[in-house]
């Protein structure tokens, strides 16, 4: 089956960091994110991604560690 | 090199997050808000869209230098502010949160005109949370059976 991207379906171009909610979807409980394998995001989406998730720990939005 | 100064003088959107000390009155809140407001636009930005300073419990335990102490605040007052400016605009604004104590911590990043925030959020196609594996279809319950029916429903395949 064809994977298909959460960002390219939903039509969403810049991810925000400020949106934990839709960030907290591709975490572990750990506050890893998760593997593209398992997101079945698109490589591009997937840097954004990776790039708020950071921004969003820095500003102590997200844990760098859980649990 | 004529390109980069051209690049210099371009308009950029940016915007600008930021965390203010929790123990701010109401007064001094507006104060600080007012206070970055006008500092953007001094190096000729103009504000596109913000939110005012909320309370906010932080994931993490952050730690300001205040004076000559080091402050940990568990939570903060977050805003941010987004604007169009020139790319110079964005040194100078880093430079007027840098001295001010209030200011915890900011971040200024590089953004679009369009909000990102919202109420997309439409739902998988396979009707399932970004990123998880579906595991409730798994726990779905069988039919018990016995040994013999089990052998009964075979032979009826084979015969079939």
């Amino acid at each position: 089956m064809k994977k298909q991207c959460y960002f390219t379906q939903n039509n969403i171009k810049h991810i925000d960091y400020k949106d934990v909610e839709l960030l907290r979807k591709f975490l572990n409980p750990h506050g890893r994110l998760l593997s593209r394998r398992r997101t079945e995001v698109s490589a591009k989406y997937q840097r954004k991604l990776s790039t708020a998730v950071k921004r969003a720990r820095f500003m102590a939005l997200l844990p760098y560690v859980a649990k | 090199m004529e390109r980069e100064v051209e690049d210099l003088g371009q308009k950029q959107i940016y915007e600008v997050g930021f965390h203010l000390n929790p123990a701010l009155s109401e007064e001094k809140l507006s104060g600080e808000v007012t206070g970055l407001r006008s500092a953007i636009e001094r190096s000729g930005g103009v504000i596109i869209a913000e939110e005012f300073p909320q309370p906010r419990p932080l994931s993490h335990i952050i730690i300001k230098a205040i004076g000559r102490e080091r402050r940990r605040f568990a939570s903060v007052f977050f805003g941010w502010m987004k604007f169009e400016a020139e790319r110079t605009a964005a040194a100078a604004l880093k430079e007027y949160l840098d001295k001010s104590e209030n200011f915890l911590r900011y971040l200024i990043v590089k953004t679009v005109r369009e909000s990102t925030m919202g109420s997309h959020r439409a739902v998988f196609a396979r009707g399932r949370p970004a990123g998880r594996r579906d595991e409730s279809a798994d726990k779905t319950p069988r039919p018990k059976m016995s040994e013999e029916e089990i052998d009964k429903t075979i032979e009826k395949l084979v015969i079939e």
